[in-house]
C-alpha cells in the first residue's frame, strides 16, 4: 500500500463523488466496482437523512450527524510485523481469543495479516477486500453488496460507496476451522472508517469469526464515524459463529448493518456486543432462506453516561422448518438510552417455523436512563410457533437483600446480580477468551457501584 | 440567569395562535392565550412530533399524532398518552417584542449525542 501515494482529494474533510472516484482509482479497482460505488454514492445523496419521524429511527436522534462531513479516508501507518502494531492493539490481541488467522485494520487500511499454514493448505482465504479482489474477483463480484445493498438505508449506501480495508473470509466446502479467526479494527485518527466484512462459507464448512472494533478516543476528541457493513453467506449444512464486539472510544459514532443468509440446514450463531461509542446503531438481520436453517442471535449491551445504543433485529423466515432464537440483554446506568426493536417475520409458506425473541433490560440505580423495547411479530403462515417477550426493570432489592444477608457487601452483591443477569447470554458463548473479555468490560462498567450514585 | 432571545414581535402571534421558532437548535412553540404569551419546547413528551402542528384551543394544545393534550400555561400533560409535562420557557415582553429564555430541561423521547460541538 505504501508504494501508492494517497490522492489529495481523499484527504479532504468532506466526502463527494470525487472522493468515491479517487478511492476507486487509488485502489485500482475493476470498472464494475467503480460503477457500483458511484451508484451507491448517488443513492446516498438521494436518500433523505432519517429523522425521528421514521419508525426505524423513532428513538435515536441523529439530526446533528452529517455523515458526509467526515474525512473519507484516514491513512494508516506501515506495519511489517506484529511488533509494529500499536501497543493497544497488541494488548487486544493478547487478551483476545486464540486465533488461527488474524487481520488488523488500522484506520482505513488493513495493515497486518497472518494465517496459519494449515488453513492456507486447506484453501481458506482470509485477507482484506482489496487484496481479495485481485485473486477472487468473480466470487466477490457475485456476493459483495448482495446482502447489504446500497438501497438498504442511507448508511449502507455510504458504506458501499466508500468502504476501505474490510475483510474477506472464504471457507471451502467441508473445511472445519477449529480455531477462531479474528479481525481487529483500530482507529487513532479523526475521520471516517468504513470496514466491510464479507464471509462466504461453502457447504458443510465451519468457522468462528470475530470482528472487534476498538479505539481509545475520549469524549473530548473530535467525533469520528464508523460505518460498517457485514455480509455473511452460509452454505448448506455449514456452521458459522459470528461475533461483533464494538468497544469504540467515546468519540465514535458507530453505524453497522449485519445481514446473513443461511442455506439448507445451516447454522449461524451470532453475538453482537455494544459497549463503547457515543452513539451506536446496529441492524442485525438473519435471513433463514432455506429449510432447516437455524439462527441463534445473542446480543449484549451496557450503556453508561449519555451513550445511545440502538439495535434493530430481524429474523426473516423465508423457508419452512427453520428455527431462530434471539436473546438480547442490556444494562443501563446514568443517563443512557438503549433501543431494541426486533421483528420476527414469517413469510408466506414458511410453515413449521419455530422462532423466539427475548429482550431484557436492567436499569442500574437511576431514573434518567431509558430502555425502549419493541418486540414485534409479523406472521403470514398458519402453522408456526413464535413467541416474543420483553422486560425492563431495576435490580430487585430482594435479591440484593438475600445476598447481603449472606454476608456479601452491597457492592459485591450488585456485581453478582449484574453478572447473573448477563450470564444467560455469556454462558451460551463457547469462547473463553471472549467471555473473560466481556466479564472484564462489564465489571469496568459497573465501576464504583451504581446504588451509590442514587443516594 | 438564562439568556433571553428575541423571538418575535407581539403582532406576529395573535390571540389563539401558535407558532414554531428555532432557538439554539431547539424547537420552541410560542402561543398567545388571550394576549398572554407562553413558550414551551415544541416536542410532544410521548413521541416525537411538533405540538405547534396540533389543534390549539383555549389554553390547551392537542398533539397531532395521538391526541395527547398539554396545558400551555403550566406545561402539564392533561391527557394520555402523554404523562410527562412539556418544559416551559420563560417569556418576557418588552417594547413590542417577545423574548424567551430557554429552559435547560429538555424532552427526552430519543437519544442523541450528548456532546455539543
Amino acid at each position: 500500500m505504501s508504494a501508492n501515494v494517497v490522492p489529495e482529494v481523499l484527504k479532504s474533510s468532506r466526502m463527494s463523488e470525487e472522493t468515491v472516484k479517487a478511492l476507486s482509482s487509488f485502489k485500482d479497482e475493476p470498472g464494475w466496482l467503480t460503477e457500483k460505488r458511484l451508484g451507491a454514492w448517488r443513492a446516498f445523496e438521494a436518500l433523505p437523512m432519517p429523522t425521528l419521524r421514521d419508525e426505524a429511527w423513532r428513538y435515536t436522534d441523529i439530526s446533528d450527524v452529517s455523515p458526509e462531513d467526515f474525512s473519507p479516508y484516514v491513512p494508516s501507518p506501515d506495519v511489517s510485523s506484529e511488533d509494529d502494531l500499536p501497543h493497544a492493539v497488541q494488548k487486544l490481541i493478547g487478551e483476545g481469543e486464540e486465533n488461527s488467522a488474524l487481520l488488523v485494520q488500522h484506520n482505513s487500511e488493513a495493515t497486518f495479516q497472518r494465517m496459519d499454514d494449515e488453513l492456507q493448505n486447506k484453501g481458506v482465504v482470509f485477507t482484506d477486500l482489496h487484496t481479495a479482489l485481485l485473486d477472487h474477483e468473480d466470487l466477490i463480484k457475485e456476493r459483495l453488496f448482495g446482502l447489504v445493498p446500497e438501497d438498504y438505508d442511507k448508511f449502507s449506501a455510504l458504506s458501499a460507496a466508500l468502504f476501505a480495508g474490510g475483510s474477506f473470509l472464504y471457507v471451502p466446502r467441508g473445511v472445519d476451522v477449529e480455531v477462531p479467526i479474528q479481525s481487529y479494527r483500530w482507529l487513532d485518527a479523526i475521520g471516517a472508517t468504513m470496514p466491510r466484512t464479507l464471509v462466504i462459507l461453502e457447504e458443510n464448512a465451519s468457522v468462528t469469526y470475530i470482528d472487534e472494533y476498538a479505539s481509545d478516543g475520549t469524549e473530548e476528541d473530535e467525533p469520528t464515524l464508523s460505518n460498517g457493513a457485514v455480509e455473511l453467506y452460509v452454505g448448506q449444512g455449514a456452521n458459522l459463529r459470528y461475533v461483533s464486539l464494538q468497544n469504540w472510544g467515546r468519540n465514535v459514532l458507530h453505524f453497522n448493518t449485519i445481514r446473513s443468509e443461511a442455506g439448507k440446514d445451516a447454522t449461524i450463531n451470532s453475538l453482537v456486543v455494544a459497549l463503547g461509542s457515543e452513539l451506536s446503531r446496529t441492524n442485525v438481520d438473519a435471513g433463514l432462506a432455506e429449510a432447516g436453517s437455524d439462527s441463534e442471535m445473542l446480543g449484549l449491551y451496557f450503556a453508561d453516561s449519555n451513550q445511545v445504543l440502538d439495535h434493530h433485529t430481524l429474523q426473516d423466515h423465508l423457508a419452512p422448518n427453520a428455527h431462530s432464537d434471539l436473546l438480547y440483554k442490556g444494562a443501563l446506568r446514568d443517563e443512557s438510552l438503549a433501543v431494541f426493536s426486533g421483528l420476527i417475520r414469517v413469510e408466506p409458506g414458511a410453515q413449521k417455523t419455530d422462532a423466539y425473541q427475548t429482550n431484557r433490560n436492567l436499569i442500574l440505580g437511576t431514573d434518567d436512563a431509558m430502555a425502549v423495547s419493541l418486540p414485534r411479530l409479523e406472521i403470514q403462515a398458519d402453522d408456526v410457533k413464535c413467541s416474543h417477550g420483553s422486560t425492563t426493570g431495576q435490580v430487585d432489592d430482594v435479591e440484593l437483600f438475600y445476598l447481603m444477608s449472606r454476608g456479601i457487601p452491597r457492592r459485591e452483591a450488585e456485581k453478582l446480580v449484574v453478572f447473573g443477569f448477563f450470564g444467560e447470554v455469556t454462558s451460551r458463548i463457547p469462547l473463553k477468551g471472549l467471555k473473560d473479555k466481556l466479564d472484564r468490560a462489564i465489571e469496568g462498567k459497573i465501576g464504583l457501584g451504581f446504588e451509590e450514585r442514587v443516594a | 440567569m438564562a439568556e433571553f432571545h428575541k423571538l418575535a414581535t407581539v403582532d406576529e402571534v395573535g390571540p389563539g395562535e401558535i407558532k414554531q421558532y428555532l432557538v439554539e437548535d431547539r424547537f420552541v412553540a410560542l402561543c398567545n392565550v388571550e394576549g398572554e404569551f407562553h413558550a414551551f419546547e415544541d416536542v410532544c413528551t410521548h413521541q416525537f412530533t411538533h405540538l405547534s402542528e396540533g389543534e390549539f384551543t383555549g389554553s390547551e394544545v392537542k398533539c397531532p399524532l395521538h391526541g395527547a393534550k398539554f396545558d400551555v400555561k403550566t406545561g402539564a400533560a392533561k391527557s394520555l398518552p402523554a404523562v410527562k409535562p412539556v418544559p416551559k420557557h420563560e417569556v418576557k415582553v418588552e417594547n413590542g417584542n417577545v423574548y424567551v429564555a430557554l429552559n435547560p430541561k429538555r424532552v427526552k423521547i430519543a437519544g442523541r449525542r450528548g456532546r455539543r460541538r
